[in-house]
C-alpha cells in the first residue's frame, strides 16, 4: 500500500509536480535525518546531508527504477554523499583521521539534560572505520539484508558480510 | 557460545543507544515552503550552470573547428597527425570515462 502511494507520487513528481515530490520527501525526511544522525553524530551535518540528498533525489528521480523501496534508494544516495563528504574532509584535513568521533556539543548537552548515558560499545563503535560502521548499522538496526546493503554501498554482499563480521569482532576485543 | 552471547549483548546495547539518538532527534520535519524554496534555488543554479556549459561547449567547438580547418588548408600533414592521434586517444578516453563511471556505481535500485 505504502509502496503504491509512493509510486503514484513518484510518477507525478517525474512529470514536474513539485508538490508531489515534497510530499514524497516529507514522508521519509525523519527516517533519513535519523539515519544520518547515527552516522555523523551531528545535527547540522545531518540536516545538510539530508538537504543534499533531497536535491540529488530530485535530479535523479528519472533513474529510479522502482525495483526496491524509495526509502532504500534514498538511503543509498545519502550513504554515498556521506562517504563523499568524509573523503573530502580527509583530503582537506589529514589530522581528522586521528580525531575521536563523538556526539556534537548540542547532542551531548541534550543527552545530559535528559539523563541519557551511552555504552562503551557505542563509543567504540563510533571509532570504527565508516565502511564498517555503515553496514553494521544498516544490518543490525535497520534490518537490511547483506544483498541490499551491497546494492546501497555498491559492493559485493560477501564483502558486506565480512565487514559486519570483522567490525563486530573488533568490538568484542575492545 | 560465550562469544555469540557477548556479541548479542553488544548489539542490544548498540540498539539501545541508537534508539536514544532517535529520541534526541525528536520528530524532525522540513516545511513544504522551505523545500520548494530549496528546489527553486537549486533549479536556478542548474539553469545557470547549463547555459555556462553550453557557451563553453560552443566556444570549444568553434576553436577546434577553426584549428582543423586552418591545419587542413595550411598544413595537411598536421591534419592527418591530429586525426590519427584522435583515433588512438578517443577510445582510451572513452574507456577511462566508462571505468570511472562504473567505479562511482549506479544508484538505480
Amino acid at each position: 500500500m505504502e509502496h503504491e502511494q509512493d509510486w503514484s507520487l513518484i510518477e507525478k513528481a517525474r512529470t514536474g509536480d513539485q508538490d508531489a515530490f515534497t510530499q514524497l520527501f516529507q514522508r521519509y525526511y525523519s527516517f533519513l535525518y535519523k539515519y544520518l544522525l547515527k552516522l555523523t553524530l551531528d545535527e547540522e551535518v545531518s540536516a545538510d546531508l539530508a538537504q543534499d540528498t533531497m536535491l540529488k533525489c530530485y535530479t535523479n528521480l528519472a533513474s529510479f527504477k522502482g525495483e526496491g523501496k524509495f526509502s532504500t534508494w534514498m538511503i543509498s544516495i545519502s550513504t554515498r554523499l556521506y562517504m563523499d563528504l568524509l573523503r573530502k574532509q580527509k583530503r582537506e584535513k589529514n589530522w581528522l583521521n586521528q580525531l575521536k568521533r563523538t556526539l556534537s556539543r548540542q547532542l551531548s548537552w541534550q543527552a545530559n539534560t535528559k539523563g541519557m548515558e551511552w555504552s562503551d560499545v557505542f563509543t567504540d563503535f563510533n571509532q570504527l572505520e565508516d565502511d564498517v560502521r555503515v553496514p553494521i548499522l544498516l544490518h543490525h538496526y535497520y534490518g537490511y539484508s547483506y544483498d541490499e546493503i551491497g546494492q546501497i554501498m555498491n559492493i559485493r554482499s560477501g564483502t558486506v558480510k565480512s565487514r559486519v563480521h570483522n567490525g563486530l569482532k573488533i568490538l568484542r576485543k575492545e | 557460545m560465550k562469544q555469540k552471547e557477548k556479541q548479542y549483548h553488544q548489539i542490544e546495547k548498540l540498539k539501545q543507544d541508537w534508539n536514544q539518538l532517535d529520541e534526541l532527534a525528536g520528530n524532525p520535519s522540513l516545511s513544504t515552503i522551505e523545500m520548494k524554496q530549496q528546489l527553486e534555488v537549486y533549479q536556478e543554479k542548474q539553469k545557470k550552470r547549463f547555459y555556462k556549459e553550453l557557451v563553453i561547449f560552443f566556444a570549444t567547438a568553434v576553436l577546434i573547428l577553426s584549428c582543423f580547418i586552418i591545419s587542413f588548408v595550411q598544413v595537411p600533414v598536421l591534419f592527418i597527425v591530429i586525426e590519427i592521434g584522435a583515433m588512438i586517444l578517443g577510445p582510451i578516453v572513452y574507456f577511462a570515462l566508462v571505468k570511472r563511471k562504473n567505479k562511482e556505481g549506479k544508484v538505480l535500485l
